[in-house]
């Protein structure tokens, strides 16, 4: 049997200024069952609903006025106030140049959906950061998810001290 | 020294806990069914989309009509121009007028790259904007003909000769 997600167990908080985006995207949410959805259009806002606490997932643009999506991520991640330093993050922006993906993801973003998006690939993230969370990295300048999304072949020297494919004796 | 400390942390659980089940939601993997369901709440929001998008169009055109013969366009009007155009540009593909995302593409490009503006930049404003409109009043879906993909041609080509 196929797995489901119940969305009205989840609860959204989505920033973005545009209000046709804003509603858009709210309504996709609720038609998915969600019903706990908080809407804001600017930082600041944001700033207010994530202090209350009680939200599972942002779901943010890049222009945020007045300070941006990343320092929203920025606070999620890296402020000791943060009442979740693990929360999914979703950048959903119409900046989809490389710049912007590298910048959100350095700022410790799960995904990043370029607009326009499809309702599919928005899904399709919002299912990953749900039912298949990755683990978090911290390390000096950076916390958030792990960054390496493919296991590619290493062909260089062995310098680990033990095999790492060696079967336990 | 001692090597900088790198932490693995296993990822939370809760939500695929509290979420994830057998019986009641949207599949993990979307059906057919289910996408034509949220397809659903994308076209209901598409004449909102298009009265917004054309109000928006018709206010820039009347800002850059508003400026005096050979009279270059203001800090203030290319900001709003790129601000406009990334938002089209964010919101047209999605709406099935992807000629409108690459057209407002194309203008905000061309109104980020401008150091020191000249009357140049608003006439290839204005096209942008007449061609943007013109794409949204026949409801051009879908990437066009020939026709449209000239007319892209030509505006990029413009943007590019009058830097």
């Amino acid at each position: 049997m196929p797995e489901k997600i119940d969305f009205s167990k989840i609860r959204f908080l989505i920033c973005d200024p545009n209000a046709l985006s804003l509603t858009m995207l709210g309504d996709i949410l609720s038609m998915l069952g969600a019903n706990y959805v908080r809407r804001v259009n600017d930082f600041e806002k944001a700033m207010g609903v994530l202090k209350e606490g009680n939200i599972d997932i942002v779901i943010t643009e890049y222009d945020l006025p007045t300070e941006g999506g990343n320092k929203l991520c920025d606070y999620i991640r890296n402020d000791p106030a943060s009442r979740d330093r693990l929360m999914p993050i979703i950048m959903l922006t119409a900046r989809s140049e490389e710049q912007y993906v590298i910048e959100a993801r350095d700022h410790g973003v799960n995904e990043f959906v370029a607009k326009p998006y499809t309702v599919d690939s928005l899904y399709k993230r919002l299912s990953s950061v749900i039912a298949y969370p990755r683990p978090f990295i911290s390390a000096p300048g950076y916390f958030g998810p792990d960054r390496r999304r493919k296991q590619m072949p290493f062909n260089g020297k062995e310098r680990r001290g033990v095999d790492p494919n060696a079967k336990p004796s | 020294m001692a090597k900088p400390k790198v932490q693995i942390i296993q990822p939370s659980l809760d939500l695929r806990k509290r979420a994830v089940n057998f019986k009641t939601g949207f599949g993990v993997i979307l059906t057919p069914e289910e996408t034509v369901k949220l397809q659903a709440v994308v076209e209901k929001s598409s004449d909102g989309f298009v009265r917004q998008i054309a109000a928006k169009l018709k206010q820039l055109r009347e800002a850059l009509g508003a400026l005096d013969d050979g009279e270059a366009p203001h800090a203030g009007l290319i900001e709003r121009v790129a601000s406009d155009a990334l938002e089209i540009k964010g919101l047209g593909g999605t709406f099935k007028f992807p000629l409108l995302t690459q057209i407002a593409k194309s203008l905000h490009d061309y109104a980020g790259q401008i150091k020191e503006a000249n009357v140049w930049h608003g006439v290839i404003f204005a096209h942008h904007i007449d061609a943007l409109y013109v794409v949204l009043a026949q409801r051009i879906t879908g990437l066009g003909g020939k026709v449209e993909a000239e007319l892209l041609k030509a505006l990029r080509q413009a943007s590019t000769k009058y830097k």
